[in-house]
């Protein structure tokens, strides 16, 4: 379909001006975090870096506690001022003063890698805020020998780490929807988040 | 094959039932059957041919109970064959056209004479094509009632979540933040404080 020309005051022809990029940006930020909730995403992902921050457990699972650290990279995306994306690495880089300042500043974990400890077993995800989707985990050995049992096994280990995502996510709504999260949660999240080393 | 060895990544949806949904083994053994893969002919104008097929043989399509048995689960794979010309080649014939073209009109093609022309080369040059193929591992936790399809690609993703959707009788609602505070009954906006207020406010218009 052809664009509708311009026409001046004078009759003659006008060029559409350019969108401005920044405000391109803005709405694109805005869009993504509208899309599937992604808000909400952010949100438990980036509340789950404060909780982890004290190493203690953030639930139980099948009486065990659920313990989880961020190892690896980080994005960290929304609008603050004209920045809409920061991506960060490092081991801990998650609890590195450059990504809590990009928090306190309105950017929330997009995406993250997370090391998961319940009992004696340790996994690893990657998860990100729009799908919540398994990425790229690490399940223990398998002991199983046979291939069948292997790959019983394996979809049973797959499982486990889907279930501890439910269960974190159950943890935070919990608070989330309480009243307490804008009272105490939120203002703990932030001075966390504004806190010198 | 991720489900039997590498990476673990799966996109995770909950199973909706309707009444045509049938959970056992065999029923949905046949089902996939029905919608088994069946190899590109060489002869016909087909580009890409999906389906179908065995967790530990992907040239398998006939699949009974006990091949997609495992534990509580059911687990299968849906494999997807295209033809593709080698882009280069495409390439290069596209910018043959061009001149030719160009010494006979006097001006360059427009971009509808191009992408005709682009149809005719793929066509003519269907001999030289490679098949690709993929395979989407698939598992369905009968206890849980989640399928997991085991690819990152968005798109292909959303191809076997089609494909499944129509051959079991389902529906698949993926477990995205939005539906899973929708479980719960929660209509939670944005936290002003943690996104900024105007930024909340503008995200609360839209949503």
């Amino acid at each position: 379909m052809a664009e509708k020309e311009l026409i001046g005051a004078d009759g003659a022809p006008v060029e559409a001006e350019a969108p401005d990029p920044e405000l391109v940006d803005r709405e694109r930020a805005v869009m993504a975090l509208v899309g599937n909730q992604t808000y909400l995403g952010r949100e438990f992902l980036s509340w789950l870096l404060w909780r982890s921050n004290d190493g203690g457990p953030i639930c139980d699972v099948d009486g065990e506690g659920l313990k989880v650290l961020f190892v690896g990279p980080l994005s960290l995306r929304g609008v603050a001022e004209e920045a809409t994306e920061l991506n960060v690495k490092g081991h801990l880089c998650g609890y590195a003063r450059v990504t809590r300042t990009a928090l306190a500043r309105g950017l929330l974990v997009h995406s993250a890698q997370l090391r998961i400890e319940h009992g004696e077993q340790h996994f690893e995800v990657g998860l990100d805020a729009s799908y919540l989707d398994v990425r790229a985990a690490k399940v223990p050995a398998l002991l199983a020998k046979e291939e069948d049992e292997r790959v019983a096994e394996r979809l049973w280990l797959a499982d486990r780490v889907a279930s501890f995502v439910d269960a974190l996510f159950a943890a935070f709504m919990a608070v989330r929807r309480s009243r307490g999260w804008s009272q105490k949660t939120v203002p703990a999240m932030r001075r966390w988040f504004t806190e010198l080393d | 094959m991720p489900i039997i060895s590498g990476s673990v990544s799966f996109a995770r949806f909950q199973v909706e039932r309707s009444a045509k949904t049938r959970g056992q083994a065999k029923h949905v053994s046949r089902a996939l059957s029905e919608r088994g893969f069946e190899p590109l002919d060489p002869k016909s104008e087909d580009e890409q041919a999906a389906g179908f097929v065995s967790l530990r043989d992907r040239d398998r399509a006939e699949l009974d109970a006990d091949d997609i048995s495992v534990g509580d689960s059911l687990a299968f794979a849906y494999r997807v064959d295209k033809l593709r010309v080698p882009s280069s080649a495409v390439k290069e014939e596209l910018k043959r056209f061009a001149r030719a073209f160009e010494a006979k009109n006097h001006r360059r093609p427009g971009r509808k004479e191009q992408a005709e022309e682009k149809l005719l080369i793929v066509r003519r040059l269907r001999g030289r094509a490679f098949l690709s193929t993929k395979t989407v591992d698939v598992a369905w936790n009968l206890v849980a009632d989640e399928i997991s399809i085991w690819a990152t690609g968005r798109k292909l993703v959303e191809e076997v979540q089609g494909a499944l959707e129509e051959t079991l009788h389902l529906q698949l609602r993926a477990k995205t933040p939005a539906v899973r505070a929708a479980a719960e009954g929660e209509a939670l906006g944005p936290t002003p404080a943690l996104f900024g207020p105007e930024v909340a406010r503008e995200v609360k218009r839209h949503g």
